[in-house]
């Protein structure tokens, strides 16, 4: 028996015809609604659920800097944590003596470790030989992420231990209005 | 008739092949996912006090009168004081304002109108010390950073801000 004759009897395959055109409808709204929310930098930011960040009409990019988070109850400088506060105050820290406090301590390892790029190697040249993006030592700057709510004695206490160890310009990380 | 021409016409479905379109919005979703940003944030750029050239090694261009804005910021109120090296202090203390604090907008707007008039006079003035009181939250000490900046993102007011705490 040939194959022919097997198939003479069945019917025709028709192949299910798909309504796509919701799935379309759906696809385009996503489409633009992603192009609209595109940007050049996107999020690299894990800013913690306590830090709420206050709105601004500034409309200056942020740079690529030492990212330190100052929420109610702990000083974060990147990934760890450095200080942490206690009601008004920041723990371990005497106002009068800020230069030998663990929060300064803790600064100017950072900036030490900043510093220590391989002799002769420029900033770029060290971007490009790294996954991680190396910050300019020449120009040490941090960029705060601190909660709506800190009080400015905190803030004041955290900003002199960093300026103590060389860290004298801030970009203040807020929410576009 | 034009209308009957066509009403015995050949009918023909003519379907869009959506297949390549489909295609191309899974790859461009997932593209476009990866370069969203959904935190809208930026930045303003503060620096704190650092010692500096004293004013007798200041260069000839840099003599034109200038002002720094000393903004002491309190829960009741915002105390503003010029200061410059070029003016009388009878001058400067003509130009000290303050505003008292509320929670609607119209303390900025008040504000930044005065920072506006200030600026108007002295066009080289650009910096303002913002030294907030200890229990002043974070927020209000960018409100008025907003303020001192103004309206105009092209032509800021008082765009450096330097902040210290209050001397005593």
């Amino acid at each position: 028996m040939s194959l022919g004759n097997t198939m003479k009897g069945q019917k025709k395959f028709v192949p299910p015809a798909i309504q796509i055109t919701s799935m379309m409808d759906m696809f385009t709204i996503i489409v633009f609604f992603l192009l609209f929310s595109y940007s050049d930098k996107p999020d690299e930011f894990d800013v913690s659920k306590d830090i709420e960040l206050p709105t601004s009409t500034s409309s200056i990019n942020y740079d690529h800097a030492l990212e330190l988070y100052l929420s109610q109850g702990s000083i974060k400088l990147e990934e760890n944590v450095i200080g942490t506060i206690d009601g008004e105050n920041v723990k371990d820290l005497d106002p009068d003596h800020i230069a030998k406090s663990p929060l300064a301590v803790a600064f100017t390892a950072k900036k030490q470790s900043l510093e220590a790029l391989p002799e002769g190697l420029e900033v770029a040249e060290a971007n490009a030989l790294s996954d991680v993006e190396v910050l300019d030592p020449s120009d040490p700057h941090i960029l705060l992420f601190c909660d709506r709510d800190v009080p400015f004695r905190v803030i004041n206490q955290v900003i002199k231990a960093a300026g103590s160890a060389g860290f004298t310009n801030f970009q203040l990380a807020v929410m576009e209005q | 008739m034009f209308s009957s021409r066509f009403r015995h016409g050949d009918e023909t479905n003519v379907e869009i092949d959506m297949v390549p379109v489909m295609n191309m919005f899974l790859v461009l979703i997932p593209f476009l996912l990866i370069s969203s940003s959904f935190l809208n944030l930026k930045a303003i750029n503060t620096s704190i006090p650092v010692r500096s050239q004293s004013s007798s090694e200041l260069t000839e261009e840099q003599s034109e009168v200038k002002l720094r804005l000393m903004v002491t910021l309190s829960e009741e109120s915002i105390i503003v004081k010029p200061m410059s090296d070029e003016l009388s202090l009878e001058e400067l203390e003509k130009l000290d304002f303050e505003v008292a604090v509320q929670e609607s907008d119209a303390l900025f707007t008040n504000l930044t109108a005065k920072l506006s008039l200030l600026k108007k006079k002295y066009p080289n003035s650009d910096t303002m010390v913002l030294s907030p009181e200890d229990s002043v939250p974070y927020s209000s000490m960018v409100r008025v950073m907003d303020a001192a900046r103004g309206v105009d993102p092209e032509e800021p007011l008082f765009a450096k801000v330097v902040i210290s705490g209050i001397l005593k």
